[in-house]
C-alpha cells in the first residue's frame, strides 16, 4: 500500500512537471528585420505576444545596406530564423535557393488565397515566386515624381506631363536663377537607383524585358533607352544635382534649391512633415511623366523561412505572427500607413478613414490611389541582383557622360543574357 | 640647432589642421541646436530661435521636440534609433574594455615569450601572427560568423568582444615583444641568479619595467574595438548588444532621421572619444614610441 502511494505520488510529481516543461517551452520565434523604427515593430511584436500565449518573438534588426548579406550569412550557417523581411529583388533567389518557404506550406488552406485576394497586383508580383506566394506585405509603395508646387506656381510653370515638359521646366527655372532645378538620387550603391530609372521608363510605356526575359532596352526605340539619354541630356544641360541618398534629398528640396526630384512616395511624407521642414506643404506628386503615367511599385514582406516550415509547430506560430502582421482586419499595415506615412499593398486600405486623414496631410490621397492602381511591378529574377548590381555602374557613368548610352544598354544586355543562360544550365 | 619659423605660416597651418581635426566636431555641435526649420531657411538667422537642445532630451528622455506636437506635424516620423545612442554607449565601452583586458592577458604574456625564449616553429608562428592582420577582413566575416554561431555567441556582447580580441591581438604581440626584446638581458640573468622562475621574471620584472607600453598598447586595442564597424554589425543582434560605431551607420541611412537628430547622435557619440584622446593620447603616442626606439 505504501509502495501504491509512494508511485502514484512520483507519477503525479512527474506529470506536473511534464506539465510544467510544457507550459515553459514556449516557441520563441526569431524574427529578423531591417533597422527602420524599431519602437513600432517591437510594440506590434508585444501585441501579438499578448494576443498568442505561448509565442514569444525575438527580434533582430540590421542595417539596411547590410541586411541581405547578414540574412544570407544567417541562412547559410543555420542561425535559427523564423520570419524576416523579404524584398522583392531577392525573392527569387532567396526562393530557388530553398531558404524561404511558400505561405500555404504553413497556412491553414484558403487562407492565403483569400488574403492575396486584398494585395495589389504589383505587390502580389513581387511576392509570388514560381506562381507560389511567399510573403504578405509589411509595405508596399511606389516611386513618386515630386515637385514643388510653390515654385511651379511662383514660376507660372504648369505640372510637367511629359520628360520633354519636365526639360522644358527646368530649363526655364535655371534661366530665371535655381542652379539645379532637379535634384536626383545618384548612389550605384543602392538597389533603388536601378528602380528610379525603371519607375521613370515605366512612365514613357517602357517593357524591358519580354515574356521570355529576353532584354528589350537596348533599342535605341525602346522607352527605357530614351529615358536614359534623357537623363544624360539633363546632366549634360547642367539641370540635375546629386545627393547620395533619399534622406539628403529631403533637406536638399526644403531649402527651396530644386523644384523636381524622383524617390519613394514615403519621402514625400518626410518632406511635407511640419515638424522640422521649413518647406513642408510645398511638396506634391504628380503622375510619373511620359504617356503612360505608370510607375515601379514594390513591396516588402513578411517572409517565413524554409527552417520554420520545416518544423510543424514552428511554421504554424510562424504564420501566425505573419498573419497578425500583414492580415486581416490589417491593424499593423494600417498603423504603419497612419504613423509613419508607409504605403501598403492592402488595397481595402485606400478607403480606410483613418489612413486617408493621416496622409491627407501630406499627399493627395486619391493621386497616390491612382497611382498604386497604374503601377507595375519590376521583373526579378535569381540573377537579377547580381545583373543590377552589374548594370548600376555603368547606368551611373552613362548618366554623367562618362559612357555612351548605347553602349551602355548594349553592355547590360549582354550581361542579362550571360545570366540567364548561366542560371538556366545550372 | 633650433630653427625660427615663420610665426603666419606656422599659425595658418595650425589653424588649417584645427578646422580639418576640429570642423565636423563644431559643425555636429551646432547642427544639434539647430532645428532643420531653422538650419535650411535662408531668410533666418542661425540662431534666431535660440539654442534648441530638444533633441537632446529626445534621445535621453523619448520626450519629442515641441515642433513635433504642432499641428501638421507628424508625430512618429522621428527615428527612434537615435534613443539607441546612449545605450551603445555603453556597449562600446563594454565590449572595448573587455577586448583590451583580453589583449593585454593574452598578449602580453605571448609577446614576453616570443621576445626572450627560442622555441620550435617561433620564427613561423611569429610571422603567422604578424601577417593576418594583411588578410582582408571582408573575408573572414562568413568564417567568423560561422564559428561564433557554433560557439552560440551571435546576439552576444562576448561573441563581439572575441573577435575585437582577435583582431587587435596581432598588434598587441608585435608592439609589446619589441619592447622585450629590447630590454637588457643582464636583467634577467640576475633574477635567474636569484633563483626567479620564467613566470616571476615576467611578472615581476618585465612587465613592470614595460607598463607604459602595455598601458599604450591596452589604449590601442580599445580604440581599435570602439570604431570597428563590420563584426559589430553582423554579430550584434539587437539594442541591447549593439555598438555605437552600428548605430551611427543606421542613423545616416534612415530618413526619419533630421539632421538635428543625427547631429545630435553624432555630438553624443564623439564626446567619449573627444575625453578619451585628450587625456590619453599622449600617454598612448609617448608608450608606442618607447617600445619602438628604446635600445
Amino acid at each position: 500500500m505504501r509502495m501504491k502511494t509512494l508511485f502514484a505520488a512520483g507519477l503525479l510529481a512527474f506529470s506536473a512537471f511534464t506539465v510544467q516543461r510544457a507550459v515553459a517551452e514556449d516557441i520563441t520565434l526569431e524574427f529578423v528585420v531591417w533597422n527602420y523604427s524599431l519602437d513600432t515593430i517591437q510594440d506590434n511584436v508585444k501585441k501579438f505576444e499578448e494576443a498568442n500565449p505561448g509565442i514569444k518573438v525575438k527580434v533582430t534588426d540590421y542595417t539596411w545596406p547590410d541586411y541581405q548579406d547578414s540574412l544570407v550569412l544567417r541562412f547559410r550557417s543555420g542561425t535559427t530564423t523564423d520570419v524576416i523581411y523579404g524584398g522583392q529583388d531577392w525573392l527569387p533567389a532567396w526562393g530557388a535557393a530553398g531558404f524561404i518557404a511558400p505561405l500555404d506550406s504553413v497556412a491553414p488552406a484558403g487562407a492565403v488565397e483569400d488574403l492575396a485576394k486584398d494585395i495589389a497586383g504589383f505587390a502580389l508580383t513581387d511576392v509570388t515566386y514560381k506562381d507560389k506566394v511567399y510573403g504578405l506585405p509589411y509595405y508596399a509603395d511606389t516611386i513618386s515624381f515630386i515637385y514643388n508646387k510653390k515654385i511651379l506656381t511662383d514660376a507660372g510653370i504648369p505640372v510637367p506631363q511629359t520628360w520633354e515638359d519636365v526639360t522644358a521646366a527646368a530649363e526655364k527655372l535655371k534661366a530665371g536663377g535655381m542652379e539645379h532645378p532637379i535634384v536626383y538620387e545618384y548612389n550605384q550603391e543602392l538597389p533603388n537607383f536601378y528602380d528610379a530609372f525603371v519607375a521613370q521608363a515605366y512612365g514613357r510605356g517602357a517593357e524591358l524585358f519580354d515574356k521570355d526575359l529576353n532584354p528589350l532596352f537596348a533599342d535605341p526605340n525602346n522607352e527605357a533607352y530614351k529615358q536614359l539619354q534623357w537623363i544624360a541630356d539633363a546632366y549634360s544641360k547642367g539641370l540635375v544635382q546629386s545627393e547620395t541618398h533619399e534622406s539628403k534629398i529631403i533637406p536638399a528640396m526644403n531649402t527651396g534649391a530644386h523644384a523636381f526630384t524622383i524617390v519613394y512616395t514615403y519621402v514625400l511624407a518626410a518632406l511635407n512633415n511640419a515638424a522640422d521642414q521649413p518647406r513642408a506643404g510645398e511638396f506634391a506628386l504628380a503622375p510619373m511623366p511620359g504617356s503612360k503615367h505608370s510607375t515601379l511599385g514594390f513591396a516588402k514582406s513578411y517572409v517565413v523561412t524554409a527552417q520554420a516550415a520545416a518544423d510543424p509547430a514552428r511554421g504554424e506560430a510562424a504564420w501566425k505572427f505573419v498573419n497578425f502582421m500583414a492580415g486581416k482586419p490589417y491593424t499593423v499595415a494600417k498603423r504603419w500607413a497612419v504613423e509613419k506615412g508607409l504605403g501598403f499593398g492592402q488595397l481595402p486600405l485606400f478607403q480606410d478613414k483613418d489612413v486617408i486623414d493621416a496622409w491627407g496631410k501630406w499627399a493627395d490621397v486619391k493621386a497616390l490611389g491612382d497611382q498604386a492602381a497604374a503601377a507595375k511591378a519590376g521583373t526579378y529574377t535569381e540573377y537579377s541582383s547580381v545583373w543590377s548590381a552589374y548594370f548600376r555602374p555603368l547606368l551611373a557613368k552613362a548618366m554623367v557622360g562618362e559612357a555612351s548610352v548605347e553602349q551602355t544598354m548594349k553592355d547590360g544586355a549582354e550581361r542579362w543574357n550571360q545570366l540567364k543562360e548561366q542560371f538556366a544550365n545550372r | 640647432m633650433r630653427r625660427n619659423l615663420n610665426p603666419f605660416l606656422t599659425f595658418l597651418f595650425a589653424t588649417l589642421i584645427v578646422l580639418f581635426a576640429g570642423g565636423p566636431v563644431i559643425l555636429s555641435a551646432v547642427g544639434s541646436v539647430v532645428p532643420d526649420r531653422i538650419m535650411m531657411d535662408a531668410s533666418k538667422g542661425l540662431f534666431s530661435e535660440g539654442l534648441n537642445f530638444e533633441t537632446y532630451r529626445y534621445v535621453f528622455t523619448g520626450q519629442l521636440p515641441d515642433s513635433y506636437l504642432a499641428e501638421n506635424a507628424n508625430r512618429a516620423m522621428i527615428s527612434d534609433a537615435a534613443r539607441q545612442v546612449p545605450r551603445s554607449l555603453l556597449n562600446s565601452s563594454v565590449i572595448a574594455l573587455s577586448s583590451m583586458v583580453l589583449n593585454l592577458l593574452l598578449g602580453a604574456p605571448a609577446a614576453y615569450v616570443f621576445a626572450r625564449y627560442v622555441f620550435p616553429a617561433k620564427k613561423l608562428t611569429f610571422m603567422f601572427l604578424i601577417l593576418s592582420p594583411l588578410v582582408p577582413a571582408v573575408a573572414l566575416v562568413t568564417p567568423i560568423y560561422m564559428m561564433i554561431q557554433a560557439l552560440g555567441l551571435v546576439g552576444t556582447q562576448a561573441g563581439i568582444i572575441l573577435v575585437h580580441t582577435a583582431k587587435a591581438l596581432p598588434f598587441t604581440v608585435l608592439i609589446l615583444s619589441v619592447f622585450f626584446r629590447k630590454m637588457p638581458n643582464e636583467i634577467f640573468e640576475a633574477a635567474a641568479l636569484d633563483h626567479c622562475s620564467r613566470f616571476q621574471a615576467f611578472w615581476r620584472i618585465a612587465l613592470p619595467l614595460a607598463l607604459p607600453s602595455v598601458g599604450a598598447t591596452g589604449l590601442f586595442a580599445f580604440m581599435l574595438s570602439y570604431s570597428e564597424y563590420m563584426f559589430s554589425m553582423v554579430l550584434s543582434g539587437d539594442a541591447a548588444t549593439r555598438p555605437v560605431s552600428v548605430v551611427m551607420a543606421a542613423l545616416a541611412r534612415n530618413t526619419d532621421v533630421s539632421w538635428s537628430l543625427l547631429n545630435t547622435g553624432i555630438f553624443i557619440a564623439i564626446v567619449p572619444t573627444l575625453v578619451l584622446v585628450v587625456f590619453v593620447w599622449r600617454f598612448v603616442v609617448e608608450g608606442l614610441l618607447s617600445g619602438a626606439v628604446k635600445g
